[in-house]
Parts: C-alpha cells; sequence; structure tokens
C-alpha cells in the first residue's frame, strides 16, 4: 500500500497539471482579496454603507478562519473535482490502467492509494488556500494599516487546524464524486463535467425543493452544498451571514458527508472490481 | 485438426484449464487447454479476433474467465494474482505508458511499485537501446521506441514468464531483427516466453512451440516442426504434368495435387515416394525431379485454419 500510494504521489506530482491546478489556486485567492481590498480602498459604495463595513471585515486577520476557508472551499471544491475527473480518468485514456494494473494486479489497493492520495492532495490545497488567505489577510491589513497584533490569540492555531478539517471534509465528497463518475465512464471528461454540473446545479435545485414546503423543504438537506455549507458554519458565522439561514447543523453536514464520501467511495471502489479494463 | 501438445520437460509455467471468456452472446475464448514450460519459447498464431489477446490478459487476471482456471508456477491466478505476477512481465496490444513523464520515469514509477532495484533501470534501457532517449518524454517517442520501452518494463523484474502480444510492431527491420534475437536469448535464461505475432516467420524463427486459435478455439498446439510436417507434401517434376496428374490422382494414397509452375505438389506421404516414381515410370513418365516440399509456418497456418493463403 506504502508503494502504491507513492507511486500515486510520484504520478500527480510529475504532472504539470497538478501544478497549474496549485498555482490557479494561489492567484485566484489573491484576486479575490486584491478586489476586496481595492474595493475598500475605495469606499465602497456609498448608499451600502454595511457593505463597506462586510468587506472590511472579510480582510480581517481576525475573520481568517471564516472568510479565508470559505474562499479556499469554493476554489479547492472546483479545482479538486477537475484534478480527481484527470487523476482517474486519464488512466483509461493513456490506456496506463492496463499497465498498472497488470503489474501489480491489487484492485483494491490500487483505487485505495488513488483516493487516498486525492485526499491528501485536497489537505494540501485546504493548506495551500488557507495560507494563501492568511498572507492576503496579512497584506491587506499592511496596506491599511489595520493590522492588530491582538488578532494572534494561542486560540488561531486550533481554530485553523479545526477549520482546516471541516474544509477538507466539505470538499471531500465532491472530489470523490468526481473520481467515481471518471470511474463509471472511465473518461476525465464525464469526471469533470458531471462534477461541475452536480456542484453548480445543487445550488439551483436545493432552493427549488425547497419551495416545495413542509416536508419536503426537508429534501434540501441531503444536498451536499446544504451539509458542507452547515459544517463551514462552525468555523465561524461570515461577517454579514444570515446564522438562521436553516442550514444542517456542523454535526449533521459533517454525518452526511462522511456518508457520502463513503458511498463515492464504495462506487468507485465496485466500478473499478467489476470494471473490464480492456475494453 | 488438432496436434497434441508436445510435452516439454520443466514445470509448467502456465497452465489453462477449460479456459472461456464470453462478453454478452459472443465467446472469445472458449475451452482453452493449454501448458507452456519453463524455458520454453511458445508462438500464439491466430488471425484478428481468434482470442489470442482476450487469452493473454486473462493470463494476466486482466479480464476474469467466464469459465475455466488459470495457473502460473502452479498456483492459481485467481488467489494468487498479486504475488504471481510479480514473477510476470508483459505487453499486451500497445505499450501504454504515462505520456508526460520520462522513459526513465516510467520506468521508475513500475520499478518502486514493487520495490524492484533501481539498478535494474539501466539494465534493461541498454537492453533495449533506449539509454539517450531515456530522458525525453514518453509522448514525445516513435512508435517503435515506445515498443522497445514496453519491451524494458516487460523486463524489469527479471520475470519467470514474459507474455508479447505483438512485440514487433511499429519496429523497424532492425529493431525486429533485436527483438528477434532477444527472445532466444531470454529462453536461454530459463524464461519463459509467451509470444503472439502475425509475422509467421518471425514465429517459426524464434519459438519453440506454437498454439494456433481460430474462432476462439484451440485448434492446434505443438512444435513448429510437428506443425510444419502435419501434411506431407511431395514435389514431382515430370514432362507431361497432364498424364501424371491424372495417373497420381488414381492413387489411394495421393489426398490431393496441384500445380505449380512445371511441378506437381502432392499431398502424400514422404515414405511412398518410390511408389509414386514407379507408378509413373510403368506409363513411360519418367522423373526428372521428386523431393518433399517444405511448407512455410505461414503456409501450415493457412492450412490448418481453413483461410485462402494470400497469393
Amino acid at each position: 500500500m506504502r508503494r502504491l500510494t507513492t507511486a500515486e504521489l510520484f504520478k500527480l506530482t510529475h504532472r504539470r497539471m497538478t501544478w497549474i491546478l496549485a498555482t490557479t489556486l494561489l492567484v485566484l485567492t489573491g484576486v479575490v482579496y486584491t478586489v476586496i481590498l481595492i474595493r475598500v480602498q475605495n469606499g465602497g459604495n456609498p448608499d451600502r454603507p454595511d457593505e463597506l463595513a462586510r468587506f472590511t471585515q472579510f480582510l480581517s486577520l481576525t475573520n481568517v478562519v471564516p472568510f479565508g476557508y470559505s474562499v479556499t472551499q469554493q476554489l479547492v471544491t472546483i479545482l479538486g473535482i477537475v484534478l480527481a475527473g484527470a487523476a482517474v480518468g486519464s488512466e483509461f485514456g493513456w490506456r496506463t490502467v492496463l499497465l498498472i494494473t497488470a503489474w501489480t494486479g491489487a484492485r483494491v489497493r490500487l483505487v485505495a492509494a488513488k483516493l487516498l492520495v486525492l485526499a491528501l492532495l485536497v489537505a494540501a490545497g485546504v493548506l495551500l488556500g488557507f495560507v494563501a488567505s492568511l498572507t492576503g489577510s496579512i497584506l491587506a491589513g499592511l496596506v491599511r494599516g489595520s493590522l492588530q497584533g491582538s488578532a494572534w490569540s494561542s486560540s488561531l492555531l486550533p481554530h485553523a487546524l479545526a477549520g482546516g478539517g471541516r474544509t477538507w471534509l466539505a470538499v471531500l465528497p465532491y472530489v470523490f464524486l468526481a473520481g467515481a463518475l471518471a470511474m463509471l465512464g472511465r473518461s476525465t471528461t464525464l469526471g469533470v463535467a458531471v462534477g461541475l454540473a452536480v456542484l453548480f446545479l445543487e445550488r439551483v435545485v436545493g432552493p427549488l425543493v425547497g419551495l416545495l414546503g413542509h416536508p419536503f423543504d426537508n429534501l434540501q438537506n441531503v444536498f451536499l452544498y446544504r451539509n458542507a455549507g452547515g459544517l463551514m458554519q462552525a468555523n465561524g458565522l461570515l461577517p454579514g451571514a444570515d446564522s438562521s439561514a436553516g442550514m444542517p447543523s456542523p454535526v449533521h453536514g459533517a454525518v452526511v458527508l462522511l456518508l457520502y464520501v463513503a458511498l463515492f467511495a464504495g462506487i468507485t471502489f465496485l466500478a473499478f472490481m467489476h470494471r473490464d479494463l480492456t475494453e | 485438426m488438432a496436434i497434441q501438445p508436445a510435452r516439454a520437460s520443466g514445470p509448467a509455467v502456465v497452465q489453462t484449464q477449460g479456459l472461456t471468456k464470453r462478453f454478452g452472446e459472443v465467446t472469445t475464448v472458449h475451452d482453452l487447454n493449454i501448458e507452456l514450460r519453463a524455458g520454453e519459447v511458445v508462438g500464439f498464431l491466430g488471425e484478428n479476433g481468434s482470442g489470442k489477446t482476450t487469452t493473454m490478459k486473462l493470463l494476466l487476471g486482466l479480464l476474469a474467465p467466464t469459465a475455466g482456471k488459470v495457473f502460473l508456477f502452479g498456483q492459481p491466478l485467481a488467489t494468487h494474482l498479486p504475488q504471481l505476477l510479480r514473477r510476470v512481465g508483459a505487453i499486451i496490444e500497445a505499450p501504454a505508458f504515462y505520456p508526460y513523464l520520462s522513459g526513465r520515469d516510467n520506468l521508475r514509477l513500475l520499478a518502486g511499485l514493487d520495490g524492484t532495484p533501481a539498478s535494474h533501470i539501466d539494465t534493461v534501457l541498454a537492453a533495449v537501446d533506449l539509454q539517450g532517449a531515456a530522458q525525453r518524454k514518453f509522448s514525445t517517442y516513435s512508435l517503435g521506441m515506445k515498443q522497445r520501452l514496453g519491451i524494458a518494463a516487460a523486463l524489469l523484474r527479471d520475470p519467470a514468464l514474459i507474455i508479447l502480444d505483438e512485440p514487433t510492431s511499429g519496429l523497424d527491420p532492425a529493431g525486429q531483427r533485436e527483438v528477434r534475437a532477444l527472445i532466444p536469448r531470454l529462453a536461454s535464461e530459463g524464461r519463459t516466453v509467451f509470444i503472439s505475432s502475425h509475422i509467421m516467420h518471425e514465429v517459426q524463427q524464434v519459438c519453440d512451440r506454437v498454439a494456433i486459435m481460430k474462432a476462439g478455439e484451440l485448434i492446434a498446439q505443438g512444435d513448429v516442426d510437428t506443425i510444419l510436417a502435419t501434411r506431407d507434401r511431395l514435389l514431382v517434376r515430370v514432362d507431361d504434368l497432364g498424364a501424371a496428374e491424372r495417373l497420381l490422382r488414381q492413387l489411394p494414397w495421393v489426398v490431393g495435387v496441384e500445380r505449380e509452375a512445371d511441378a506437381l505438389i502432392l499431398d502424400a506421404p514422404a515414405p511412398r515416394a518410390a511408389e509414386i516414381t514407379a507408378a509413373l515410370a510403368a506409363q513411360s513418365l519418367f522423373v526428372s525431379e521428386l523431393r518433399p516440399r517444405e511448407r512455410s509456418l505461414e503456409a501450415a497456418f493457412f492450412a490448418l485454419t481453413g483461410q485462402e493463403q494470400p497469393a
């Protein structure tokens, strides 16, 4: 298992796409902070003073855990779907799945290693995104002359670590979904396209389900984005966010997300175990 | 026509028992029983779609059999797949590698999967003359270089059994010659080589035995010499071919007579050559040449599979 995991890491870390995705994460996080900083420096919209206050709080170091991880979650989910779809689907496109399977014959461990490495890279992405957000927040504080040393309390690190764990779990089901779809369809395109479609469409379909009223509105709480949102609330409410939005509790969110992780991993295992790799 | 398997000495390296693979309604391999012994080079022949590649995939566990069993090194493949594959090197269809990795990194990846010493990489790259391009990305390789890297990968973990599906495909004549030279060398080191090819003379040159598939069934298996001698053929040269042909067709042990340029080709037992001469001489048809007509493996293949040999 260790060798298979090392091999998976070797494959993905030697692939240019992985580094392009990591760079994209850094650049987009930087863009988010830069745009907000410019907006704040320009004084915001005079008709909406609350907006300026909210944007200012986004940049604050004291909000780096809720806001930084919120940005990271959105970006890593999208980039993680691309990574997972490509990591699984390319093996079929290049037919390297035959090479590796004929070499090892260990299908269960092959899938386990691939999923483990995807989970590790998602964790690395979350860490990278948070570091980028932290840097953005510090730089914004320096530019605005508002960097507060008091924000560096002893509780920041455990808060940040717990937030990282929650963000990782909020992203992971989407990544495993893309991997499972790529495995089922033996295609990068299918994994990425359907993974992204689920990510965006559930935010359209979910509220529509909510409009149906009781008891159907409870169905919303099986949607991934609702449970991810519920879990992410434990990182702290975003400035200006409505605490009574009816999101599932963090515990509910974590349990449902874990169930999805298990479901998508199980589908990936079953598909690979019973797949004729040679078609 | 099935030829009984030659019983080579040594332990069975590959053995299949009633191996069958069906895809829906289509039976690709039916009740296949083959046996390969240590140190043998066995050619696997058959037209496209005859089940050769499917059989090779079954031997590597890439496909699960619908029925029957595969044993490698005396152990059932179904229950010992990862352990058994460590002793096998294979190329199936076109060699597939990671296009963004160099040839050397592709081999490093494979070596790392089962703890093969990295020092083997240079050895196998040298064996296929690919050291000069080892740092280049696989995606930039020519077809021949890709094939050579596939062979290098097959040799990487010093396998006891090597399964090669069309190993000279895409190679230039020099590369084909190198592979043909490499195969007997591998066998001389005690390895068993199972090789499928469409190039009959290649198989005839390098293989000890052949197995011939047709429509998913094994129709012949045996020594190359045995396969070639399945039917005796005699070349007879006389002045009056028409009269000789009429006469020879009346002999009960002459199965067939064909004309070829200024000679006749008989399907007849070679030990009856003297009787043929006597029968013709009795009718004042004097033989200027009578000799066994050697058959190529290609001719034997077409005869056994019932196909028309291309002109």
